[in-house]
C-alpha cells in the first residue's frame, strides 16, 4: 500500500500514524511545526473513559456525550467511541504514559463538568503535554523503523482530486513557499479553527486554513455554527488563557460580587450540579452577568493545599507566570473565551469525508461532541479519531489516480501591501460579533454584510508582502466565515453552545446536522437527519 | 516607560542580516510574544518578523530567542522585566542553521532522539526502582532548545545530544524492561550525553521549565547494564 500523508501532527495526527504503522503501512506526517509544538500539549484536564463498574459504564458516559451534545453527534459514532474508551487508557498506560495514580498505585480518576461520574485520567495538570510525550516516543521507534515521516515546515495548501476521488495534496513550504505534491489517500487532522477568530485559548498555529481549503474544494462543513465558549479564561494580549476546568473539578468556585460579598450565580441556580454544570450554561450565566458590567472570580483558594499544590500545581504556577495572581490566596478573574469548534469536516461513523480517500480527525472534524462537548472527551476524540479513520484508509481500496492537473490561480488584479494582515483582523473582528456566546439574527446579517464586502475587496487584491499561502489562505477563510455565520442563521432555535436571543427554545425540528456545502460559488445550508452522512 | 527595541533579521539563511530599531512606549507590562504578535500586526504588517509561537504560555517551546543574549522563551518574559537601560535585543537562537529573522532549524534535536533510539518498547513492571516524579518532570521538557544554546558542550549535528534529549533518553532507560533495547539506550546515552557532559549545568540554570536537571542526569547516570 501507498504512503497514507497525514495533514496534523498533533494527538489525532499521531494517533492515526501509530495505528497506521502498528499494521505496517507507512505514513507521512506533514505540520509545520513538530509534534512537540501542537495544540495538544496545551489540553490541562485529561481523558474520559468508563470502564464497566457498580457507579459508571460506557453506556452512562454514552448518554451524557449524547445529551451534553443535544442530541446531534452521531450516536453510533459515540457507542464506538465510549466503547473503545478504557482500551486507549490501557494503552497509553502500557506505553508509559505517566497517568496521576490512585492510592493503589493505579491511574486515578477525577470529576469533570458535564458528568455525574468521576471519570477523567488525568497527569496532573499537564494531560496534553504528558500524552504527547508518550505518543512522540512510540512514533519515534516507528520513525526510525521507516514507518513513519515526520515531515515538518510544511502547510497543506488544496487537495489534488478527480471528481469525488482524492489522488492527494499539495504543500507549500513555510519559509520558503516552495510547493510540492504528494499522492495518497490524506486524513486531515489540523485542529480548530482558532486563527479565523483570534479570542480562542488553543494554539495560535490553528490557523482554520486546511478546513478552509477543503470547504472551497466542496467538502462539506457540518454544524459549523456550535463553538463552544469555555466559561473560565484569563485575558492575555493577544489571545486567552485557559484555566482549567479541574479547578471547578476539585471544588474552585465561580462568583460575582454583589453588594461587595461573593455571590456563587452557579451554585445559587443550579443547586444540584452547581460549577460543574456544562460549559455553554456556564458561559451564558456568565455572559449575562458581564452585561450588567460584573467581574467574574473563580475561586480555588480554599481548597487542600495538597491539591492546590499536586493536581492543580500547574494553574497555580501560570496564574502566577501569567497574570501576576496567587490564587491559592486570591480568586482569578475570569472571562469566556472560545476554547472548542464542535462543527467541522462532515465525516461518517467511520471519519470518511464525502470524498474518497479523504478522512479527518480531530478538531477539524464534527463527530462526537454535535451542540456541546463534555470536558475530557476531546483528547478522546482525538486519539480515537485518529484511530478510525487510519482504519478506515488501510481498508479502503481503490487506486489513487495520479495524472490529475493542478488548477491555475485566479489572475491578480491589484496589489495592496499590508491586506492580508487587516484583512485578517477584520475578518476576526466580524465573526467575533457575529458568533458571539450570545446571537441573534440581526448580528449575525450585520455580520454577514460586513464579510461580503470584506470578501469582495480582498478577491480584488493581493497582498505582495504576504505568502501565496498566506493570500490564499485569506480568501478560503473568509468563504469559510461565511459558512459558520449563514449556519447559524439558519439554526432557528437555542441548542448547546448556540445561543438565540431571538430563538431562545430548544425545538425538535432542528435535531439536524447544519451542513454547508460549497456549490458554484454559492454557500447552501442544509439540514440533514444526524447519522446519515453516508447519504453524501 | 521607553523602550528601544531591536530585532535581528536575515530573509534567508546566506544573505546578510541587518538589525531593525523598533520604538515602544507602554507600561512594558506584555511579553516580547506579545509585543512581537503586535508589532507584526500594525508598524512591521507589510515586512513581518518570522519568529516561531505556538500556546504562548509557555507549554510548546516554539518562541525560544536570545533575548539580550540570553537564551529564553519570548511568551515568558515581559517587556519590563528585560531592558536594559531601556534596551532590549532579539536574536536567533545561534547554535542552530538560521531559517529566517528569529527561526532556527532545531530538527537535529529530533534527529540525534531518533539515532539513540529512544522510546520504550516494553514498559517494566517493576516499580520500585523507578522516580514518578522525576518521569513526570523529564515529561515536561519542550524541545525548546534554551538548554542547548546555553551549554558549552553542543553543537548542533554534532556527538554531544544535550540535556533536552537526555531527559528523553532518561525517562526511556529508567520505563523499559531490562531487555536488549534498553541496553542499547544506556549505551548510546554513556557516549551521546554522559562522555561528552562536562557538567557546568548551565541546562539546569536556564531551563524554562526549572527541571531539576542535574537530578534527572543523577538518576539516568546510575541506570547501567
Amino acid at each position: 500500500m501507498e504512503e497514507i500523508i497525514i495533514i496534523g501532527a498533533g494527538a489525532a495526527g499521531l494517533s492515526a500514524a501509530l495505528e497506521l504503522a502498528k499494521n505496517g503501512v507507512k505514513s507521512i506526517v506533514v505540520a509545520d511545526m513538530p509534534s512537540e509544538r501542537a495544540q495538544s500539549v496545551m489540553a490541562e484536564g485529561g481523558i474520559n473513559a468508563a470502564f464497566m463498574s457498580e457507579t459508571d459504564s460506557p453506556a452512562l458516559h454514552e448518554e451524557e456525550t449524547l445529551r451534553a451534545g443535544r442530541y446531534l453527534a452521531n450516536p453510533a459514532a459515540v457507542h464506538d467511541l465510549v466503547e473503545n474508551a478504557p482500551k486507549i487508557i490501557e494503552e497509553l498506560w502500557a506505553d508509559g504514559m505517566l497517568f496521576t495514580l490512585d492510592i493503589d498505585g493505579k491511574p486515578d480518576v477525577r470529576a469533570f463538568g458535564g458528568q455525574s461520574v468521576r471519570r477523567t485520567y488525568y497527569a496532573a495538570s499537564n494531560t496534553g503535554k504528558q500524552l504527547m510525550h508518550t505518543l512522540i516516543n512510540q512514533i519515534r521507534r516507528y520513525e526510525v523503523e521507516g514507518l513513519v515521516h515526520r515531515l515538518t515546515g510544511w502547510l497543506f495548501l488544496r487537495l489534488l482530486r478527480k471528481e469525488n476521488q482524492i489522488c492527494g495534496c499539495v504543500l507549500t513550504h513555510v519559509n520558503t513557499g516552495e510547493e510540492t505534491v504528494f499522492y495518497g489517500k490524506v486524513i486531515v487532522a489540523s485542529g480548530g479553527l482558532n486563527g479565523m477568530f483570534g479570542n480562542a485559548t488553543g494554539s495560535v498555529r490553528n490557523t482554520g486554513a486546511v478546513t478552509a481549503s477543503l470547504f472551497a474544494a466542496g467538502v462539506a462543513i457540518a454544524n459549523g455554527e456550535f463553538i463552544q465558549y469555555h466559561p473560565t479564561t484569563a485575558c492575555l494580549h493577544g489571545k486567552n488563557m485557559l484555566i482549567t476546568e479541574a479547578v471547578r473539578g476539585e471544588g474552585g468556585r465561580l462568583f460575582t460580587l454583589c453588594n461587595g460579598k461573593p455571590y456563587y450565580f452557579m451554585e445559587e441556580k443550579y443547586p444540584e450540579l452547581g460549577n460543574l454544570m456544562p460549559r455553554d450554561v456556564i458561559a451564558r450565566e456568565e455572559w449575562a452577568l458581564i452585561q450588567q458590567g460584573q467581574q467574574i472570580f473563580l475561586d480555588m483558594s480554599h481548597l487542600d493545599q495538597s491539591i492546590q499544590q499536586n493536581k492543580l500545581k500547574g494553574v497555580v504556577e501560570d496564574c502566577r507566570k501569567f497574570l501576576s495572581i496567587d490564587p491559592t490566596k486570591e480568586p482569578i478573574p475570569v472571562i469566556p473565551g472560545i476554547h472548542y469548534f464542535m462543527g467541522g469536516i462532515r465525516i461518517d461513523r467511520y471519519h470518511r469525508t464525502s470524498y474518497k480517500g479523504l478522512y479527518a480527525a480531530g478538531e477539524c472534524a464534527c463527530q462526537y461532541h454535535g451542540a456541546n462537548r463534555l470536558g475530557g472527551n476531546s483528547l478522546l476524540g482525538a486519539l480515537y479519531g485518529g484511530k478510525t479513520a487510519a482504519k478506515s484508509a488501510m481498508t479502503d481500496d481503490f487506486d489513487i489516480p495520479g495524472d490529475v492537473k493542478r488548477q491555475k490561480e485566479n489572475p491578480v488584479t491589484k496589489t495592496i501591501d499590508g491586506s492580508y494582515v487587516d484583512g485578517m483582523l477584520k475578518l476576526r473582528h466580524i465573526l467575533q460579533n457575529g458568533l458571539g456566546i450570545v446571537r441573534d439574527g440581526e448580528a449575525i446579517e450585520q455580520s454577514l454584510s460586513e464579510l461580503t464586502d470584506l470578501r469582495e475587496k480582498i478577491s480584488k487584491s493581493y497582498d505582495p508582502t504576504a505568502s501565496a499561502y498566506e493570500n490564499e489562505s485569506l480568501h478560503n477563510c473568509c468563504r469559510l466565515g461565511q459558512a459558520l455565520l449563514l449556519s447559524a442563521d439558519s439554526r432557528k432555535e437555542s441548542r448547546g453552545a448556540h445561543t438565540r436571543s431571538d430563538f431562545p427554545e430548544e425545538r425538535c425540528e432542528y435535531q439536524k446536522q447544519t451542513v454547508a456545502r460549497q456549490c458554484d460559488m454559492e454557500i447552501q445550508i442544509t439540514f440533514e437527519s444526524v447519522g446519515e452522512e453516508n447519504e453524501d | 516607560m521607553k523602550i528601544e527595541i531591536t530585532v535581528k533579521r536575515q530573509s534567508m539563511p546566506n544573505a546578510d542580516h541587518r538589525l531593525q530599531t523598533f520604538f515602544y512606549n507602554g507600561d512594558g507590562n506584555l511579553t516580547i510574544a506579545d509585543w512581537l504578535s503586535e508589532i507584526n500586526q500594525n508598524e512591521a504588517k507589510t515586512d513581518r518578523i518570522a519568529w516561531e509561537c505556538g500556546c504562548m504560555e509557555k507549554k510548546c517551546g516554539a518562541c525560544a530567542m536570545r533575548i539580550n543574549g540570553i537564551p529564553c522563551l519570548a511568551c515568558s518574559v515581559f517587556l519590563k522585566d528585560v531592558a536594559k537601560r531601556g534596551k532590549i535585543l532579539l536574536e536567533p537562537l545561534s547554535k542552530f542553521l538560521l531559517v529566517k529573522d528569529l527561526v532556527v532549524d532545531r530538527s537535529p534535536m529530533f534527529e540525534i532522539l531518533r539515532n539513540m533510539k529512544v522510546w520504550t518498547q516494553e514498559k517494566t513492571q517493576y516499580t520500585y526502582d523507578q522516580d514518578y516524579d522525576l518521569q513526570y518532570k523529564a515529561g515536561q521538557c519542550l524541545q525548546c532548545g534554551c538548554c542547548l544554546e546555553i551549554c558549552p558542550n553542543f553543537l548542533a549535528g554534532g556527538s554531544f545530544c544535550g540535556a533536552a534529549a537526555m531527559t528523553e533518553a532518561y525517562r526511556s532507560i529508567e520505563q523499559n524492561e531490562q531487555d536488549d533495547h534498553r541496553a542499547e539506550m544506556v549505551t548510546a546515552y554513556r557516549i551521546h550525553f554522559f562522555s561528552g557532559c562536562g557538567q557546568s549545568l548551565s541546562c539546569r540554570d536556564i531551563c524554562p521549565m526549572k527541571l531539576p536537571l542535574d537530578e534527572i542526569q543523577a538518576r539516568a547516570n546510575g541506570h547501567r547494564h
